[in-house]
């Protein structure tokens, strides 16, 4: 059962987020899955669906995707003007990026609904460190699963900068999935 | 398809240090991500900074008689008794707590000896974790802004799966 949402202002928590954390296996954990277009990150969803969705049979899965905000273009002319882009440039901007978030995030879906895990998704829009930053707060998430680029032969060290500015502020633990050699499967 | 039996028993490494975050890191492990129910395996790593070792050449092997090193190391193992004790401690409070079934979360506990940094790194392919958890450390006024080094090592170097977990 997916929904799809823009969560811009308001998420609300509804699964039981009470702080009440006593007892293992009856914690509803909730995870928040960040994608984008990379296959890192489709490699970090897989792993969080093999790995902790399968072992905490009530966790609940949110798949996060934040999509560049889509401002009013304006370019300087003539050195003593501003003009904005004509509306329909932006417009057509704008559905170009929604179509591409949904593919990201149906792709996402999709590979949850594989493996039978109801997911729900999200879309949040603006800097990516910052909104999906904010979009767990909101949440309430119990763990935010992140890829991270090897970026080509810097492999090993070097995190994209987005999983690295999350893993310092996000407010949940963070688990970052990198891309080995041999992955499984 | 996934087979559940394959899936069961993930072998989780926790890396335990003196500090406090380590210890939220290993309840958050032991509350939230481990399923003892799923045979899950938590391995507790404290890594001890190799004891000191002065050249001949260098006038510092001056500075430091055996005995001194020797209590130096003396006390660096009674520390890793300690921290070792603390989250067994821990392991066992929880199973306790929970207690359903008999399902006992199995902890193994390991010591080495070095820098942590690499160390835990390398234990984590040695010991065939699939993932490693770490707290991050606080430092004083950067709380939130920065991830201690150790952890910020380990996320961009361990081969397997990092959860860092804040206090």
């Amino acid at each position: 059962m997916e929904e799809h949402e823009a969560a811009a202002a308001s998420g609300t928590p509804g699964v039981d987020g009470d702080g009440a954390e006593r007892g293992a296996a009856a914690t509803a954990l909730k995870v928040v899955a960040a994608v984008d277009a990379s296959e890192e990150s489709l490699r970090a969803l897989s792993w969080a669906l093999d790995n902790i969705v399968r072992c905490h049979p009530d966790a609940t899965l949110v798949v996060v995707h934040a999509q560049h905000a889509v401002d009013h273009f304006v370019y300087p002319v003539a050195a003593h003007g501003l003009a904005y882009a004509p509306s329909s440039a932006v417009d057509s901007m704008r559905k170009a990026q929604e179509e591409n978030s949904r593919r990201i995030v149906a792709r996402a879906l999709d590979m949850c609904k594989e493996r039978r895990v109801g997911a729900t998704a999200a879309i949040v829009e603006g800097d990516a460190k910052e909104a999906i930053c904010q979009a767990v707060e909101q949440m309430g998430a119990g763990l935010l699963v992140l890829g991270s680029r090897g970026l080509g032969k810097i492999k090993r060290a070097f995190l994209g900068s987005v999983s690295d500015y999350l893993s310092h502020h996000a407010c949940c633990p963070v688990l970052v999935v990198k891309p080995t050699k041999a992955q499984a499967k | 398809m996934g087979d559940e039996a394959a899936a069961a028993g993930r072998r989780i490494l926790v890396a335990v240090d003196e500090g406090d975050e380590s210890v939220q890191a290993l309840r958050w492990c032991l509350g939230t991500f481990a399923a003892a129910a799923r045979g899950d395996t938590i391995i507790l790593l404290y890594v001890r900074p190799a004891p000191p070792t002065y050249s001949v050449l260098d006038a510092s092997g001056y500075l430091f008689a055996e005995e001194v090193t020797a209590a130096i190391d003396r006390y660096s193992r009674e520390v890793a008794d300690a921290v070792v004790e603390k989250a067994q401690k821990l392991c066992t409070l929880y199973s306790k707590e929970v207690g359903e079934g008999g399902h006992e979360m199995k902890v193994e506990v390991k010591v080495a000896v070095g820098d942590a940094r690499a160390v835990i790194c390398h234990m984590a392919d040695k010991l065939g974790a699939d993932v490693l958890v770490m707290g991050s450390h606080g430092y004083g006024f950067l709380k939130r802004a920065l991830l201690g080094s150790v952890s910020d090592y380990c996320l961009k170097n361990a081969s397997c799966p990092v959860v860092i977990v804040k206090s």
